[in-house]
């Protein structure tokens, strides 16, 4: 079975040669580990490493020392692991202040991404550098998180229309900078593509409270994590986001019994990622040797792609040239039309016009010239 | 007058991190501290930092002084007064507080069983302003020691 990734329209989404030997380097243990990190550190320079790469430095720093492999980088690997704990540090404290301000107010709050998999995997906030962090509440509590967040000074990105829940129902969170610069993503669902009411229902029933100091979180439970890791790997992101192998991998180790295998199947039939979850699975297994039960990776390789999950994933694994609006078009059509799969094609057709200005953020059809100008000019 | 051992005793207790303020890392050789209020970043060199962390992790000053004794080449009059030293120093920077119990919840000491070392002097490093160093490129704009040692 290869997971065959070149001819793949997810292949940008999957490491280079030399980011698959530093992701080796960073996690395998023994002989395998020295190995990949001599070919690797022969062959690359640190100081012009690329953006992927450089996040996962840290994780290699931890994989030498724990392996006593010197070189002479290593005092700047070192300066990065403490760089980013640093940074790590100051985020998951506003991250913290936060969710005990929401909580405070009764509103339930699930982490997401890397501030949950540091706590829960990598037990060093060293480990998995992040840029900003994002968190989960209910539906019904966004206009109470939102005046809460202004309160304490988080200030919206971008234009607020997520007090209409219109457009709550087309879109999946709002981002919020702090007067530092810190960033978050307050989601009210975990994918930006599963927006459709009470569609984030299934990961709120299977998350898991943990807690950190006086702080009590939720966070998604390890099949769903494990589900929610691998499809980010597959989502177009300027930066190849390679680090989804080192997520997943993790999660993989440390959760030997825990994931349900079937269930993470049912989760990609679900939310239309088949093709991520067949392409990550395989990937996982075949490059890395993973331990992923040989019959889920035969059946996720015999489930029968959708024709629209086929197009999506084309639209949806690589950047959108500005000037393609049909393929824009297409892409928000694909959302809508997921989010009311039960409605017929025309009333899906009658309810696409109010879809398609919620998700480019305007109110008035007067401002589609100017979106589509500022589109030209990538602004 | 030089202090009795006892007295050593008395004013050197086992420790806690300053609650909420204060998150710190152990590496190889070295412990690192950030005051999160006051914005303080600080390094604690090997011998400094094997100190606290017994302190942090042991029922009492006399737990913590066997775990270190079988660590370094010293006697028990000088270790008192190396960490008397240090202690009095990360109490005044607000990075650690006497504890007054037996409890703590920064886990165990590692066993040890390599041969003592020399006790070393410990430096600790003050870096006034995290967001100003925070700033500086971890990969070009440091010296080999890594960030956030900048290249002078």
């Amino acid at each position: 079975m290869s997971s065959n990734k070149s001819s793949h329209p997810l292949a940008s989404n999957f490491p280079d040669a030399s980011q698959e030997m530093l992701l080796k380097a960073a996690l395998f243990s023994g002989e395998e580990a020295i190995e990949n990190w001599k070919t690797w550190s022969g062959s690359v320079d640190i100081d012009t490493l690329d953006g992927a790469s450089f996040r996962l430095l840290p994780l290699l720093h931890a994989n030498l020392v724990k392996h006593n492999i010197t070189t002479p980088a290593i005092g700047k690997l070192k300066g990065i692991s403490r760089f980013h704990w640093c940074k790590n540090q100051i985020l998951i404290n506003k991250m913290l202040s936060l969710i005990a301000a929401l909580r405070n107010e009764q509103i339930d709050v699930m982490v997401l991404k890397g501030g949950a998999l540091i706590f829960q995997y990598y037990k060093s906030s060293a480990l998995r550098p992040m840029s900003d962090f994002d968190i989960m509440i209910p539906r019904d509590k966004i206009a109470d998180a939102v005046a809460l967040m202004q309160e304490i000074g988080w200030k919206p990105v971008g234009k607020l229309m997520i007090s209409d829940p219109a457009v709550q129902a087309k879109r999946h969170g709002q981002s919020f900078v702090d007067g530092q610069g810190n960033e978050c993503d307050l989601h009210w669902t975990p994918l930006f593509t599963a927006t459709w009411d009470r569609a984030e229902a299934l990961f709120w029933e299977t998350s898991e409270e943990i807690q950190v100091k006086e702080n009590v979180f939720r966070v998604l439970g390890p099949t769903e994590q494990l589900f929610h890791t691998v499809i980010h790997g597959g989502y177009y992101n300027q930066m190849p986001p390679i680090r989804w192998v080192a997520d997943a991998w993790l999660i993989l180790e440390q959760e030997p019994n825990r994931i349900d295998w079937k269930h993470l199947l049912e989760l990609g039939t679900i939310y239309s990622y088949t093709t991520i979850l067949q392409r990550g699975l395989l990937y996982l297994s075949t490059d890395f040797g993973a331990n992923i039960p040989p019959e889920i990776l035969s059946m996720i390789s015999n489930k029968k792609i959708t024709l629209r999950e086929k197009i999506e994933i084309r639209a949806l694994s690589k950047k959108i040239p500005s000037y393609r609006i049909d393929l824009l078009l297409l892409k928000i059509w694909f959302r809508h039309s997921q989010q009311r799969n039960n409605a017929s094609f025309l009333s899906q057709l009658a309810t696409f016009p109010s879809f398609f200005k919620a998700y480019i953020s305007i109110e008035k059809w007067s401002q589609l010239p100017s979106f589509i100008v500022k589109r030209y000019r990538g602004i | 007058m030089a202090l009795t051992q006892e007295k050593f005793k008395m004013i050197l207790s086992t420790l806690n991190i300053t609650e909420n303020d204060v998150v710190y890392e152990e590496y190889e050789d070295e412990m690192i501290f950030l005051h999160l209020k006051n914005g303080y970043y600080y390094t604690l060199t090997n011998e400094g930092a094997d100190c606290v962390i017994a302190l942090l992790r042991s029922a009492s000053v006399d737990e913590a002084f066997t775990w270190l004794k079988e660590k370094y080449e010293t006697d028990e009059t000088s270790l008192h007064s190396y960490c008397k030293d240090l202690v009095t120093e990360l109490i005044q920077e607000e990075l650690v507080h006497e504890r007054k119990d037996k409890q703590t919840d920064d886990g165990i000491l590692d066993g040890f069983s390599g041969v003592p070392k020399k006790l070393q002097s410990y430096h600790l490093d003050k870096y006034e302003d995290i967001q100003d160093i925070l700033k500086f490129d971890p990969v070009h704009e440091v010296n080999e020691d890594g960030w956030p040692s900048v290249i002078e």
